[in-house]
């Protein structure tokens, strides 16, 4: 499969303004998840050692 | 996605890939959401079958079919199963259907993203169900994994374990294409308060999977260090503490159960509408109600864990917050009651389904408000009550929304009328046998019987044998249901250009039916918003 087969069933009609919200959208999610993973074990990790 | 792939899309709008490789590449947001369903129809079905052998155990006292530790292992699988593999994809395989139609966007905004979601979701179903083949069988200490029991099962424990990171893996993945997709590419003109309660209630359970899924992920990463890796998070003996992995746990569980039921909250606010010929009553509140549920099953979790012991001040304010809940639950209760008021209304199978959610789960809402109350959970926490309560809310709750979604947009996805009548005999099986599988099980747990036991006191037979019968007539009134999909969308009647529920609003029904392989490639204009706004 091409790349641009995938970019057409992907919304063809997307503009640049819309691809940059995507693309700040996804980091800002993705690292929410992280963050979210790495406070728990550190604040489950101090619980352990209080 | 780079600017480069931008060229050269426009040619051959319909383009459809044929064979397997339309699925194995998928990245059409219908294709995938086709799959979704799928799957979770299989797993629906692997996990009623554990059910049926669990109620067939019950059917009289004594060890008759299963020894404990085989009772134990179908038990918990059956759980998993169908939390993890049945409605959690199914709500994710209604969201790719559905978000894009309904928000005039051209597909979900990360489609190879969707892609590896999905297709993690075989796999990891897989090695899940593959426990049972390994010595020692599959894990036996119920879905909520509580250590130190957790930790005594053979070596499917970290096959479950990496098979449950792959499926929050799959659901943070699914969550951040939800957001990313609605923040981004809605139609001009649809402002977040002009968004169908379905995508609303989805944005909010997605932000609820981001906040969750990674706990659970933390919680049994550190089981798996405690049994590998010397580690003591939950071991007493190294100075851990067993009870911090029920507060973990928790944390995830009670958000997790609010996961399984907004979407459904959404559908029903679609359905009821559509069939009372009136907009929903209370939009805006609903959407708040929506947020305050949201917010408030992150500070309950401890109703799980009364009886662990506690502060009576912390038994007080998870008890306090848990009732809360009642409030924003029965706004949203009114609201849909209200709508059908003086509605011109009509009982198709969406609708059948949807006034049975409005009745079953407020059963479910009443029992959880009893088992709230810290005095009286003394009594019900561990038995059969419980039991009862959580089946209310999940089944003719989350799995009757679900089924009432599929009868109500099936005839947009596949352009064809199912067969009205055979899914009115699916319908009035389900929600009789329902009330018969699971309302004498109130009976039992007050009377005392101990939930998660291959064997049970005499004196409680008569009433596991009802239920045992209510469970086989509707495990298999269910076998209608992938039946009555499957005629369908082989031979059903096409619905032609007319919409097949005349008081159906929102946008998915300014297409045609059945949707095009791509819909929206141009952005739906003011005017078709203005005509499909659902209020
Ligand atoms: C055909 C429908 C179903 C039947 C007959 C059924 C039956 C049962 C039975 C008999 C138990 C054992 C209770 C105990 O001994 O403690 C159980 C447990 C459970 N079921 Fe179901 N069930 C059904 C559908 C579902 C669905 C759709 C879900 C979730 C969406 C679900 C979630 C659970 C959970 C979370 C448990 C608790 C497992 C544990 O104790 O760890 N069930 N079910
Ligand atoms: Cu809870």
């Amino acid at each position: 499969m091409s790349p641009t087969d995938s970019a057409r069933s992907a919304a063809p009609e997307i503009s640049v303004r819309q691809r940059r919200g995507i693309r700040r959208t996804t980091w800002a999610v993705s690292l929410l998840a992280l963050a979210v993973y790495f406070g728990y074990m550190i604040v489950t990790f101090m619980h352990m050692h209080r | 996605m780079t600017e480069s792939h931008e060229t050269a899309v426009h040619a051959e709008h319909d383009h459809k890939p044929h064979g397997w490789r339309r699925w194995v590449f998928a990245t059409n947001h219908k294709d995938i959401g086709t799959m979704y369903l799928i799957f979770s129809g299989v797993m629906f079905f692997l996990g009623g079958a554990a059910a049926m052998g669990i109620r067939a155990q019950l059917f009289k006292s004594g060890l008759e079919l299963f020894d404990p530790a085989e009772f134990n292992q179908l038990l918990t699988m059956h759980a998993l199963m169908m939390i993890f593999g049945a409605v959690m994809p199914a709500w994710v395989g209604l969201a790719n259907w559905m978000i894009p139609l309904q928000i005039g966007a051209p597909d979900m905004a990360l489609p190879r993203l969707n892609n590896l979601s999905f297709w993690i979701l075989p796999f990891a179903g897989a090695l899940l169900m593959s426990a049972f083949l390994v010595p020692g069988g599959a894990p036996a200490g119920g879905w909520t994994m509580y250590p130190p029991l957790m930790e005594q099962f053979g070596a499917s424990f970290p096959m479950v374990i990496f098979a449950i990171h792959l499926l929050g893996i799959s659901s943070i993945l699914g969550a951040i294409n939800v957001i990313v997709t609605i923040m981004n590419l809605r139609a001009p003109g649809m402002s977040l308060l002009r968004m169908p309660l379905f995508v609303w209630t989805w944005l909010i359970t997605a932000f609820l999977l981001i906040a969750v899924m990674p706990v659970l992920a933390g919680a049994v990463t550190m089981l798996l260090t405690d049994h590998f890796f010397g580690t003591s998070f939950f071991n007493a003996a190294g100075g851990g503490d067993p009870v911090l992995f029920l507060h973990v746990f928790w944390f995830f569980g009670h958000p997790e159960v609010y996961i399984l039921i907004l979407p459904a909250f959404g559908v029903i606010s679609e359905i009821i509408p559509t069939f009372s010929r009136k907009p929903l009553f209370g939009y805006e509140a609903m959407v708040y109600a929506t947020a305050s549920i949201a917010f408030l099953s992150f500070i309950v979790w401890g109703h799980h864990m009364f009886t662990v012991g506690m502060p009576v001040s912390a038994q007080l304010f998870f008890m306090l917050s848990t009732m809360l809940i009642a409030v924003p639950t029965g706004v949203k209760v009114f609201n849909w009651t209200a709508t059908m008021w003086r509605g011109s209304l009509s009982f198709e199978p969406p609708m059948l389904f949807a006034v049975a959610f409005l009745f079953l789960f407020t059963i479910g809402g009443f029992s959880g408000l009893m088992l709230a109350l810290v005095p009286s959970d003394y009594q019900y926490h561990g038995t059969y009550f419980v039991v009862a309560h959580f089946h209310y809310v999940l089944v003719p709750g989350a799995v009757f929304a679900i089924m009432g979604a599929v009868y109500y947009w099936l005839p947009k996805w596949s352009g064809r009328m199912y067969d009205m009548r055979l899914a009115k005999w699916h319908f009035w099986l389900s929600a009789i046998f329902v009330n018969v599988l699971f309302f004498p099980q109130h009976f039992l747990g007050l009377a005392g019987m101990p939930r998660r036991i291959a064997d049970y006191a005499p004196q409680f037979t008569d009433w596991n044998m009802v239920s045992s019968i209510g469970g086989f007539v509707f495990g298999a009134a269910q076998l209608l249901f992938p039946y009555i999909v499957w005629r369908c969308v082989r031979s059903g009647k096409p619905v032609g250009a007319n919409k097949p529920w005349e008081g159906a609003r929102g946008l998915e029904w300014e297409l045609p039916s059945p949707a095009p392989y791509h819909s929206w490639q141009e952005p739906p204009s003011e005017a078709v918003l203005a005509h499909g706004a659902e209020h």
